[in-house]
């Protein structure tokens, strides 16, 4: 039951609204002219048909669903908006390009920037209107002519604001061309968007063609739809696209990918799953590990950390053989597939030193790990999650083998560095006789420096491996085997590291505490090597 | 179960000993491992090769880390290794006592039962009285060892790479041949000055004399290219960063790669800059004196750039590194390069060269280099490195034989294979109007014209059948037309989905215009409205295509404009005309052009030239200049070698799982067994071989045993 107050203000509302509809309509200016940004649910079935709709997209043929994901996530940094998912959110900024740009989409990620423009979003019209915008281009024009000239820069507010700002126009840009990307038109080679067919019928520049004006046409009328928001018309107008496009597929005999499992990829999200399961292994694990003495039940508890992370680890496969078939390739050409297979690689090296040694620290480090480094593969904008085309220099058979054992290699020093951790842990909280409670239930000091250096007895010889599977590739590839890249010199640097590790401690009985001290040294050489080394010093190397 | 040793070996005497020290090594690892890292802080890594990793020091701790391993490997196989493959015995009781894991057990055996029991579980034995010894796995005590020795290997070969092998680059624009191997470029690079500071300070000071001077010209030179870096000190971009360079204030190294870039486009490329007033106190090279003596109209920009790079060289000997070219026994031609793309991006998915070794035995015909997969010619290996675009005309064009067509590029003046057709050759003359010659060792010679853009061609003789009147000639046929970007017509296959026709009319020998005609009705349709037919006294209709790819047929109709009775119907094929006015129902085959029939078959019928071997015109294309890396390294397969060794050692070392039991079956009231238990990893009590040994003896003793080791069993 409404209150009286209420049911005024309800009635006040609908007859306020109504006379404004009135005289809007009456004084000949457009009512809802633009199209609904997200589309509401009635319009889930009639986008159904269009998930798995083939986009040629950056050399790949996905399905329209993974293309509104990507270009929604290259905007707002997620892929849904309001909770709807990104074809209704995506779908109406093609229909309508007032309305693409006056939805508040843009993710300001700078809190600096979010502070001048009023907010953690912005829309387009914002964006490009705002005197602020102009002031901080010239700004950033200014720094960005002062570092071509080789003068140096203060690193005043300009410098700060140098990268966001290209990041905004980058996203502002992303809005902009999301119709003229969506190239739904087959070709033997290169496909066509609706926008660039009309474009280039309009300047004479290509003949009609019966069937891409078929296509056309079916997108003219979902547009229409979209912006009279009617999801019955736009159901068929859906179905028809659809039919068209696989007909003009089939027409010209263009091969088609395995859009179903695109789409399922990237609904599933199997690497994110891999996370959720993670998390709860660590739970399980740590309880188990912390726990044990004092009932079986905690003790059993292990086992259900084990089962969590296989199912972790299963679900880590199921995205990487997905990967591997949608890109045609072994996922290792970037750094977000190199890292989330490295993470699986750890998970696995862990079961198996779980399986082998009953060591259930393993099971947790790799559980803790594992969820980390997959919430940082997700959450960090370095980690491009994108299906990229391969670039001529590692489209090579040598790509997996090198990728393969160094990332292993990377995944038992993982390992290892949180072995080291734990072994310091417990050292500085009083060794074996710890009087801590937690502490005294982990393995002892000698466990865990065994373990450790088992763990590092598989990582040195499959990162030995890995150099030198890579040093053949460089001779393959550049004539010589190796060339002092930064990556090749900190790869050595790593060896070298873990080299005096086995020799001092075989040579000169360096066990215990200083043999924990140079593992966790390096690990920070792995984290260099993977991904400092990117960054700061770039190289031939720095796709990897 | 170290041994000392009897005599003292070379690593017990004084000059020696440190040597073999490990302490040395790890100072040794410790020293590398900091020099590194300062080295990939230098940027870029030209510098940084030039200043740590290339040089003699650096090199000096490579090898003197390689040295004190190959000592230590040594004393390590002599003290260690070697003594361990004999058999030894532990004729000590306090020692099995005293060392983990041991046990004495009671036991009424021999000592043969023991070893017996310890060979049932794969172990080898010797017996020395009531003594034995059983050992397994021994083999992973070589891993150590030649795991160094493999990586002393990699040291010491690639060290030795460095006077051996050879590098350089080549540089060929598609079509064009080269026999010269760069290995420093005409080009500066930062990293060809070798101190920048002392060679920007002697620039200057010679700047500041009143005499012409190689230091008052680069000045000057300098100074002419003024642009939007000029400062307010009215001097150019160049001559800050020479003065800045000069100073005593440190600089960023960015600084000398823009000057670099600055020297070459101010001072290499610019024909004023040698002059024999500056440069009279220089010594030149012959090299220099060799382009000088030339006459000066007939030097290339190369010859330029030589000189001027020449007597840079020798005005600043001591900053300056030189230039160097060799050249190669054998010429490399790069017959074709061709870059594709990733549909709708910017991004190459590969680039090819193929490439034709002409004067080598057997010759190199038509092979390709890309990135990843590399050639080997006379003992160098070709790697794709990079595509700077040219300048120049490239054709592409088509060529249609019985076996069907062949897509290539030629650039005017250049003779290639062509793909899928073995021993056939395509040479395509320097010069307009561009004249074919088709031609292999067992055939006749076929010969035409390319004609700019249509992609009809005809002889340069062709009589002229229009006369007065007007005649239609086919210019190009696309069965499945389309648009592609740059407005290039093409087909998107060869079957009839879209066929189109271009026509040009002709009156006089004159063009009236091109025309495209199309089969399908709504393409009709659209095209109905379109200007040029309306402007024409003539409309043409494209009524039917027969015949297969590439030999179709087109049946064309013709009416006046305005009327609706078709005046003429004819067939055509590309690159036949006909004139329209007399035209008649059948096609004038009699008139038609051939252009690619052999000389002997020039007079034949249209029917049968069409079988004949044709080279058409599809549109041009950018040219690219092909930069090859050669390579030449012969010590590769040892340092591989070397990689072997490691691989091998470390395998051994790291999987195979080394176990030495001692057991003594001591005699006396009650017969006891005393044993201990040696393992690569110490360990408190006897892996699961050894108790199931001990078990089988001693069924009823107890001893402490583990199926994990200590290390790992959980609490």
């Amino acid at each position: 039951m409404h209150s009286p107050r209420a049911s005024v203000i309800r009635f006040f509302k609908i007859w306020v609204g109504a006379l404004i509809w009135v005289s809007l309509g009456w004084m000949g200016i457009p009512v809802n002219a633009t199209a609904p940004v997200p589309l509401g649910r009635e319009w889930d079935k009639a986008l159904e048909p269009l998930t798995t709709l083939p986009v040629q997209d950056t050399g790949f043929i996905r399905s329209a669903l993974t293309y509104a994901q990507t270009r929604l996530i290259a905007i707002s940094g997620d892929n849904s908006f309001g909770r709807r998912p990104a074809l209704a959110v995506i779908l109406p900024m093609m229909a309508d390009s007032e309305a693409a740009h006056s939805v508040a989409l843009i993710k300001i990620e700078n809190p600096d920037l979010g502070k001048i423009f009023g907010g953690k979003t912005l829309n387009l019209n914002t964006f490009h209107k705002t005197e602020l915008y102009e002031k901080m281009r010239s700004l950033y024009r200014e720094e960005e002519s002062r570092l071509r000239r080789g003068t140096g820069g203060a690193g005043g507010k300009a410098n700060r604001y140098l990268k966001p700002i290209s990041l905004l126009e980058e996203r502002a840009e992303t809005i902009d061309k999301v119709a003229e990307d969506f190239a739904i038109i087959p070709a033997k080679d290169s496909w066509l968007s609706p926008t660039q067919l009309a474009q280039r019928l309009r300047a004479g520049e290509q003949a009609p063609d019966a069937v891409d004006m078929q296509i056309l046409q079916a997108w003219d009328d979902l547009c229409n739809a979209i912006r009279a928001n009617n999801p019955e018309v736009g159901a068929q107008a859906a179905e028809s696209l659809r039919q068209r496009v696989f007909d003009a597929v089939a027409a010209r005999e263009v091969e088609l990918p395995r859009l179903r499992l695109d789409a399922f990829y990237q609904q599933v999200h199997p690497f994110a799953k891999s996370a959720f399961f993670y998390v709860f292994a660590a739970l399980f694990y740590g309880g188990s590990l912390l726990f044990s003495q004092m009932s079986r039940f905690w003790s059993r508890l292990k086992w259900v950390g084990y089962a969590f992370l296989i199912l972790g680890l299963g679900a880590a496969q199921v995205g990487i053989v997905c990967r591997w078939i949608l890109a045609g390739r072994a996922p290792l050409a970037n750094m977000y597939e190199s890292f989330t297979f490295a993470t699986a690689g750890m998970v696995l090296v862990a079961l198996v030193f779980e399986a082998i040694y009953r060591n259930r620290l393993a099971g947790f480090s790799a559980s803790v790990l594992g969820f980390i480094f997959m919430v940082t593969a997700h959450k960090l904008p370095i980690f491009d999650s994108k299906i990229n085309p391969l670039m001529p220099a590692l489209d090579s058979a040598w790509l997996t083998y090198h990728v393969v054992t160094i990332m292993l290699s990377y995944s038992a020093f993982a390992l290892s560095f949180i072995v080291a951790l734990v072994y310091l842990v417990k050292d500085f909280g009083g060794g074996d006789a710890t009087p801590i409670a937690p502490l005294k239930r982990l393995p002892s000091l000698n466990s865990l420096d065994i373990f450790n250096y088992k763990i590092v007895a598989v990582g040195f010889p499959l990162l030995t491996v890995g150099i030198i599977l890579g040093a053949v590739w460089a001779n393959t590839a550049w004539g010589r085997p190796w060339g002092f890249d930064p990556k090749e010199t900190w790869s050595l640097i790593t060896w070298l590291v873990y080299a005096a590790y086995l020799h001092v401690r075989f040579l000169a009985g360096w066990k215990g505490r200083r043999a924990a001290i140079i593992a966790i040294i390096g690990f920070a050489c792995v984290l260099f090597t993977y991904i400092g080394v990117n960054f700061w010093l770039p190289g031939l190397h720095s796709y990897a | 179960m170290s041994q000392t040793p009897s005599t003292k070996r070379l690593w017990h005497m004084t000059p020696w000993k440190w040597l073999f020290s490990l302490k040395i090594g790890v100072i040794l690892l410790v020293v590398i491992t900091g020099v590194s890292i300062a080295g990939t802080l230098i940027s870029p890594l030209d510098r940084a090769l030039a200043l740590v990793y290339y040089t003699w020091w650096y090199k000096s701790l490579l090898l003197l880390l390689a040295l004190t391993m190959a000592c230590a490997t040594w004393r390590n196989v002599v003290e260690v290794v070697l003594p361990a493959f004999h058999p030894r015995f532990l004729k000590n009781e306090a020692a099995y006592r005293n060392r983990k894991p041991g046990a004495v057990l009671r036991f009424q055996g021999t000592v043969e039962e023991v070893a017996a029991a310890f060979r049932a579980k794969g172990f080898r034995t010797a017996l020395d009285g009531t003594f034995g010894y059983a050992w397994r796995g021994k083999i992973g005590r070589l891993g150590a060892p030649i795991a160094h020795l493999g990586l002393i290997v990699v040291l010491v070969s690639g060290f030795a790479a460095g006077w051996v092998s050879r590098e350089g680059s080549v540089t060929v624009l598609e079509g064009q041949e080269t026999r010269t191997l760069v290995m420093v470029p005409n080009y500066l690079a930062a990293g060809q000055i070798r101190d920048w500071k002392g060679f920007c300070q002697a620039v200057n000071t010679g700047r500041k004399n009143s005499a012409p001077n190689p230091g008052k010209q680069i000045w000057t030179r300098l100074g002419d290219a003024v642009d939007s870096h000029t400062g307010h000190s009215g001097l150019s971009h160049g001559q800050n960063l020479l003065l800045e360079l000069a100073g005593e204030k440190r600089v960023p190294y960015e600084y000398a790669e823009e000057l670099a870039k600055e020297l070459n486009n101010a001072v290499l490329v610019r024909r004023d800059f040698y002059t024999p007033e500056s440069f009279q106190e220089v010594t030149l090279p012959v090299e220099a004196e060799t382009i000088l003596a030339r006459d000066i109209r007939s030097r290339s920009g190369d010859d330029l750039i030589r000189l001027n790079r020449l007597a840079l060289e020798a005005a600043y000997p001591e900053w300056i590194k030189k230039s160097e070219s060799v050249e190669l026994d054998f010429t490399i031609r790069c017959d074709d390069f061709r870059v594709s793309y990733h549909p709708r991006t910017r991004m190459p998915s590969e680039f090819v060269s193929t490439i034709s070794c002409p004067d080598t035995t057997p010759p190199v015909v038509g092979e390709t280099v890309e990135v990843n997969r590399s050639l080997v010619v006379n003992g160098w290996t070709l790697h794709q490195t990079s595509y700077p675009e040219g300048q120049g005309v490239r054709f592409a064009v088509q060529v249609s034989d019985l076996k069907g067509t062949v897509d290539l590029e030629i650039s005017p003046g250049q003779k290639r294979p062509v793909p899928s057709r073995p021993g056939i050759e395509l040479a395509l003359e320097a010069m307009p109007p561009y004249n074919w010659t088709l031609s292999a060792p067992d055939m006749l010679t076929a010969r035409g014209t390319l004609m700019g853009g249509s992609g009809a061609t005809s002889t340069p003789n062709a009589p002229n059948l229009s006369g007065g009147g007007i005649s239609v000639r086919a210019m190009q046929f696309e069965p499945d037309f389309v648009v592609q970007p740059g407005r290039k017509f093409a087909s998107r296959s060869q079957e009839l989905n879209n066929p189109a026709l271009c026509v040009a009319l002709l009156q006089g020998g004159q063009e009236l215009g091109t025309y495209w005609l199309f089969g399908k009705p709504e393409m009709k349709e659209m095209m109905r409205n379109m200007m040029h037919q309306k402007e024409s006294a003539w409309e043409l209709d494209l009524v039917r295509v027969t015949g297969a790819a590439p030999n179709y047929q087109m049946l064309v109709s013709a009416k006046k404009a305005g009327s609706t009775e078709v005046a003429r119907e004819f067939t055509l094929s590309v690159g036949q005309e006909t004139p329209l006015e007399a035209a008649s129902s059948q096609t004038t085959t009699s008139e038609t052009l051939v252009s690619a029939v052999p000389s002997s078959v020039a007079s034949n019928s249209a029917s049968k030239s069409s079988d004949e071997p044709t080279v058409k015109l599809i549109g041009k294309v950018p040219t690219y200049y092909t930069v090859l890396t050669l390579t030449r390294n012969p010590l590769v397969p040892v340092i591989y070698g070397g990689c072997v060794l490691m691989m091998v050692g470390l395998l051994l070392a790291f999987s195979v799982r080394r176990q030495e039991v001692w057991f003594w079956v001591r005699p006396g009231e009650k017969t006891s067994l005393l044993v201990t238990a040696h393992y690569r990893l110490a360990r408190d009590t006897f892996d699961r071989s050894v108790s199931g040994a001990l078990r089988k003896i001693c069924p009823n003793e107890s001893f402490t045993s583990g199926e994990e080791t200590e290390g790992d069993r959980e609490r």
